[in-house]
């Protein structure tokens, strides 16, 4: 053995008998090594002579003392805002996001603006003889006709834009005039310009035919174009205190944590929609987009409860039979705003991350929305995290009397704060 | 009638002493006096162990307030296996860290450093000149190595619950040990050198 390690192994008493005895051979032999030796035994000697208790203070003692005591823990809460108060409010908050949402489905549907219905909803049931139409659209719907044939007329609305798409015939259209044609009747005037993405949302429209055939409207109809997962943008500002379960303070990577009592974050993902919904020209389009803003209060050291607002993109489906043997299958793009309450569950760290459950549960102007998400969070440092997440979201929607739901899954990336 | 005096003591069995798990589990099953116990064994010596680790008496106070806080606001994480004592202080081992980071002197020293200091290389900021005492030369050493060696040396741990306190292999908890007493030893040379002329 190496001087080094029988010397500080003498020191430790773990050297054997036989280590032992090398050990003083060599230091009889070398006055250098010797010295060494010396130098460490009075070192030794400094420490065992420097082990003098310090007085603890006084004031420790009660302080430490009382907090031992139950009700003194509550006195940790924010100064001026009581613990239970924070809960009581944010619970509140939370029921009252929930019965919002629940009530503007309700109430929503007769009334509302949105994309799906008007004050007069159209209904088909006019040719369009007296409108130009154009020729592809005409040439496409009466060589389905002649043939017989079912033709998958699917009429999808964007924010701005407008298709017809029958099997592989597409038109895309821009702007597009509707005009009234009495009767509850709407018209459009159907113009075979390229399409631009357009901001302002569009009423949807009846589309008159002069021509009536079978439509077949499952999803199918629809090229099979899978949705691009829009890569998500983040920048949240959360804070690295992560709270897990069992939380360890003796373990220094949990042990930053445990004085937060506030967690804001911003996220946003995309997905993949359901019914799916898709069109080459829209692909560098904000199709499928989702972003949040939450803040929230710890309830217990792995739970938080709060508030969320935010938008998400969902791909609305509805049926309609204009005539006999006639359906219409409309599939519409819309952001939906939402406010909900949310609850997050952080588990016990694993591989470096700590993984999370959130659910939420809010209202759109729509209808009711739920979003649940599965998030593997990494501390960045003390006060900001990052996640990243699965997210699944669902949207009940109804229109003319009848339900219906959409869904998204997708990823999400977000950043936050706790302090 | 003679007074008969019962000769015999009525010798009352010493309660047992309890040991810090006992009293611990005592405690988070809600009996206070436990805990008294357990922080009136303990007080001196973590708070010593704070002083000696932050280097000012006023900033290892919050380290000690801090770690006893932490153990009670997390009492439910002390699992049975482990031992309450290590336990104890790798929570005001972290506070201390805590500290030391917000104060700008927490350093880790990497391996390749301790070679170059050993050796004379280069000084990392250490004094080696003047006689000082042996809390001055504690310290002048990395956190790191100062942890151990007080670990060690002064609160009498082994290198198994040493390496539990901080979280660390046992190779590394040995080399640290090992570098620290050779680093001390370099700082107290003209210490040493007085009194070995």
């Amino acid at each position: 053995m190496i001087f080094q390690d029988l010397l500080h192994g003498y020191l430790d008493g773990s050297l054997s008998d036989a280590d032992t005895t090398e050990f003083f051979h060599i230091i009889s032999v070398s006055p250098e090594k010797r010295a060494a030796f010396n130098d460490q035994m009075a070192l030794r000697a400094m420490m065992v002579n420097d082990r003098v208790a310090e007085a603890v203070p006084t004031i420790f003692d009660n302080a430490i003392l009382a907090a031992a005591m139950p009700n003194a823990i509550a006195e940790s809460a924010p100064a001026g805002i009581s613990v239970i108060a924070w809960k009581t409010l944010a619970g509140l908050a939370a029921i009252a996001i929930v019965a919002s949402g629940i009530i503007g489905y309700f109430i929503g549907d007769k009334n509302s603006n949105n994309s799906l219905s008007s004050a007069s909803a159209p209904t088909i049931v006019q040719p369009m003889q007296s409108y130009p139409i154009a020729s592809s659209i005409v040439n496409a719907i009466g060589n389905s006709s002649k043939n017989g044939e079912a033709i998958a007329m699917n009429k999808i609305a964007n924010e701005g834009a407008f298709i017809l798409q029958n099997g592989s015939n597409r038109l895309e259209l821009s702007n597009p005039q509707t005009v009234d044609g009495g009767n509850g009747t709407t018209f459009m005037n159907v113009a075979s310009t390229p399409i631009q993405q357009q901001a302002q949302p569009i009423q949807p429209v009846a589309v008159g035919l002069n021509s009536i055939a079978q439509t077949d409207s499952s999803e199918n109809g629809l090229p099979g174009q899978s949705l691009p997962v829009m890569q998500s943008i983040t920048t949240s500002l959360e804070n690295s205190h992560t709270r897990t379960s069992g939380l360890d303070p003796s373990n220094l990577s949990e042990a930053h944590e445990e004085i937060a009592f506030y967690q804001i974050d911003v996220q946003q993902g995309g997905g993949m929609l359901f019914p799916r919904f898709s069109s080459s020209s829209l692909s560098g389009a904000p199709l499928i987009n989702y972003s949040a803003f939450r803040a929230g209060v710890y309830i217990a050291p792995n739970a938080v409860v709060g508030l969320s607002a935010g938008q998400s993109a969902f791909a609305l489906r509805y049926n309609t039979s204009p005539a006999p043997l006639t359906t219409i299958t409309y599939i519409q793009y819309i952001n939906a705003g939402y406010a909900a309450a949310y609850f997050r569950y952080a588990f016990s760290p694993m591989l470096g991350f700590t993984p999370r459950a959130l659910i939420e549960l809010g209202g759109t102007t729509v209808g009711p929305y739920t979003n649940a998400q599965v998030e593997a969070v990494y501390a960045i440092n003390r006060f900001v995290f990052a996640d990243l997440g699965i997210m699944g979201s669902s949207l009940l929607y109804r229109h003319n009397g009848a339900w219906f739901g959409s869904q998204k899954l997708g990823v999400s990336i977000g950043m936050g704060t706790e302090f | 009638m003679l007074k008969t005096t019962n000769i015999f003591r009525n010798i009352k069995a010493s309660e047992p002493v309890k040991s810090d798990e006992e009293l611990f589990f005592s405690y988070c099953a809600g009996n206070h006096h436990a805990f008294a116990e357990l922080y009136a064994r303990y007080k001196s010596q973590l708070y010593t162990f704070c002083v000696r680790m932050v280097g000012e008496r006023d900033r290892a106070g919050d380290a000690f307030q801090e770690t006893f806080l932490r153990l009670i606001k997390y009492q439910n994480s002390f699992k049975a296996e482990k031992k309450f004592g290590p336990w104890l202080f790798a929570i005001a081992r972290n506070a201390c860290l805590r500290i030391l980071e917000d104060e700008g002197l927490y350093t880790e020293l990497d391996e390749a450093m301790a070679e170059e200091l050993l050796f004379g290389q280069k000084s990392g900021g250490l004094d080696f000149s003047e006689k000082k005492t042996i809390a001055d030369a504690l310290l002048q050493l990395p956190a790191n190595l100062r942890e151990v060696i007080m670990l060690y040396e002064y609160e009498g741990f082994s290198y198994d619950e040493i390496m539990q306190i901080t979280n660390v292999s046992m190779s590394l908890v040995k080399v640290r040990i090992h570098r620290a007493r050779n680093l001390l030893r370099e700082i107290l040379d003209p210490v040493f050198g007085d009194e070995n002329k």
